[in-house]
């Protein structure tokens, strides 16, 4: 009898011992957030992107997928898209995301464009940092809480990158209507946010140095999942207490972060970065779509007519400097031969397509504002690097003098009405990114991107123009020493 | 705005990227950037992709592995 009651009472233990497992089973949570940064426009990962977040959904059983901005700019068949950007909205709409950070990037298409993009989107786009006026089309929010099913509540503030200028970088002709206070100031004013809910996530695009200033300033938070500096970071770092995660950029890689949780409360963070470009299964329904993107007649789309064939160095690279020149406020603009492509454009139709041909780089225009010396310093260290012409030009025509050596030792230079530069003034000079970081030459201004490339800034020209002639267009010379 | 590449102050062009500072940085030491582009890595031991956007002040750290090869071929 006594043994049937030791195995009644260890029988009772055993399965109150069940029970009491079984309550904490049922009281903890895992959340898994995705998150990708600086996309970039770059759609052709999307179906294996797809394929994995599927695979994890079907494992996890609350997964939120985030994105910390800058999804548009830098693939041109996004870009050049009819409805720009289109084509990257319909696969994040189809991948299932959540809420997406306002990236500099997302300006680029335009204020109007950026609004109608965000109806389309089926998440929203957040900024606490962006105040827009009444002549704004866009509207964004500071944050979202996401109640998952379990009642666990899932706060995400987002926060945008500013310039020493108080810009996000892009053309500020793109930010009329928008106030952009600093994000780290701002961040503050929503440290009560805490309170309202039990994960509290910054998804920002600040860049991952600021992030860890972030951190120091709101250790309120349990993640910072940013973007801006297209930072891979392979292993976690916590700052003030706050895990800080980016994966690159391009859709290459996402972050996986797990939370458990115990009772609503975080217990244990994980993050680990995946690479999608190694992920074998693919999405069927967005390969299909991506071929048809990749096989788009845009690309194809006429915009202007050459009249004659434009041909060789002197004439494209005229053509693609007027191109920069007709970007306010430029007065002068430069073209590397190097970055001249093609060796024609043939008669008749010109399309996007021969533009990206002739300019495939994605260099930006930087502008400076030189003085007539600092603009003879650029030339002719340009020419003495191969001692031969290298520059193309718009606003000017120069001639190098050279001494017998072929070494060029002057320049010479005048406006394009034939007037002599005025020695005391700076010129609005544009020149691409590639000139400005590759070459030597004299400037006390520091320079700034006008966040155009210059394959837009062609597309552009072309479009408006409608017809070109550059038959015989020369503007830089060579004179031997006698 | 002023960056630092390998510890080397440089001063580019606002909205520059670290394809840019690597530029520069290759330009000052007499060589061309390198076909394949270096590892950049952050003060934090992160990696850096070329098209990633610079902030004033930052430092970047330039891993050539080209160099690095070469020079382990010379022993």
């Amino acid at each position: 009898m006594k043994t049937f009651n030791r195995i009644v009472v260890l029988l009772f233990l055993l399965t109150a011992g069940l029970n009491t497992q079984a309550s904490i089973v049922s009281d903890t949570a895992t959340v898994v957030i995705l998150s990708v940064n600086d996309m970039h426009a770059k759609i052709d990962n999307f179906p294996r992107f797809k394929a994995m977040v599927d695979s994890i959904r079907q494992t996890g059983e609350y997964v939120l997928l985030l994105s910390a901005g800058d999804i548009f700019t830098g693939n041109p068949v996004v870009d050049q898209f009819p409805e720009k950007g289109q084509p990257i909205i319909e696969m994040m709409n189809l991948t299932g995301f959540t809420a997406s950070a306002l990236g500099n990037h997302e300006f680029d298409y335009g204020q109007e464009v950026l609004a109608r993009r965000m109806n389309e989107a089926q998440f929203p786009f957040l900024s606490a940092n962006i105040l827009p006026d009444s002549s704004s089309p866009v509207r964004f929010r500071p944050y979202v809480i996401i109640t998952l099913e379990n009642g666990i509540r899932v706060g995400i503030l987002s926060l945008i990158q500013i310039n020493e200028a108080g810009l996000p970088d892009t053309h500020p002709s793109r930010l009329e209507g928008l106030i952009f206070p600093d994000g780290l100031k701002v961040a503050t004013s929503y440290a009560s946010l805490r309170d309202s809910c039990d994960v509290f996530i910054a998804l920002t695009h600040l860049g991952y140095e600021t992030d860890i200033e972030l951190a120091g300033i709101l250790p309120s938070l349990d993640l910072i999942l940013g973007g801006h500096s297209h930072t891979l970071v392979k292993t976690p770092s916590v700052f003030n207490g706050v895990m800080i995660m980016q994966a690159g950029s391009g859709l290459r890689h996402v972050t996986k972060t797990t939370l458990k949780l115990s009772d609503k409360t975080i217990i244990s963070r994980q993050a680990e970065t995946l690479s999608i470009t190694g992920f074998r299964k693919q999405d069927d329904e967005l390969l299909r779509l991506i071929a048809q993107y990749n096989d788009n007649k845009e690309l194809n789309e006429m915009i202007g007519t050459a009249l004659n064939e434009i041909s060789g160095s002197d004439e494209l690279g005229s053509m693609m400097t007027d191109a920069m020149a007709a970007i306010a406020p430029i007065e002068i603009a430069f073209q590397n031969n190097g970055g001249i492509r093609v060796d024609n454009f043939p008669k008749g139709d010109i399309t996007i397509k021969n533009v990206y041909q002739l300019d495939p780089f994605g260099n930006e225009i930087i502008l400076f504002y030189l003085t007539p010396a600092e603009i003879r310093s650029l030339i002719l260290n340009a020419y003495n690097r191969e001692r031969a012409i290298d520059l193309q030009t718009s606003g000017i025509s120069y001639t190098v003098l050279t001494d017998a050596a072929g070494n060029g030792m002057e320049v010479e230079f005048r406006l394009s009405d034939g007037s002599a530069p005025d020695e005391e003034k700076t010129y609005a000079t544009g020149i691409s990114s590639y000139i400005a970081s590759s070459y030597q030459f004299d400037h006390k201004d520091e320079g700034a991107s006008l966040y155009i490339t210059t394959a837009q800034s062609l597309i552009n020209f072309i479009r408006n123009k409608k017809a070109l002639d550059y038959k015989g267009v020369k503007r830089t010379f060579v004179k031997a020493a006698e | 705005m002023t960056l630092f590449v390998n510890n080397i102050e440089f001063n580019l062009f606002e909205g520059a990227k670290i394809m840019d500072a690597a530029r520069a940085y290759y330009r000052a030491s007499g060589h061309d950037l390198p076909p394949q582009f270096p590892v950049v890595l952050d003060n934090f031991g992160n990696t850096l992709e070329p098209d990633g956007e610079l902030s004033p002040m930052q430092r970047i750290y330039l891993v050539d592995f080209q160099y690095l090869n070469n020079e382990y071929e010379n022993f």
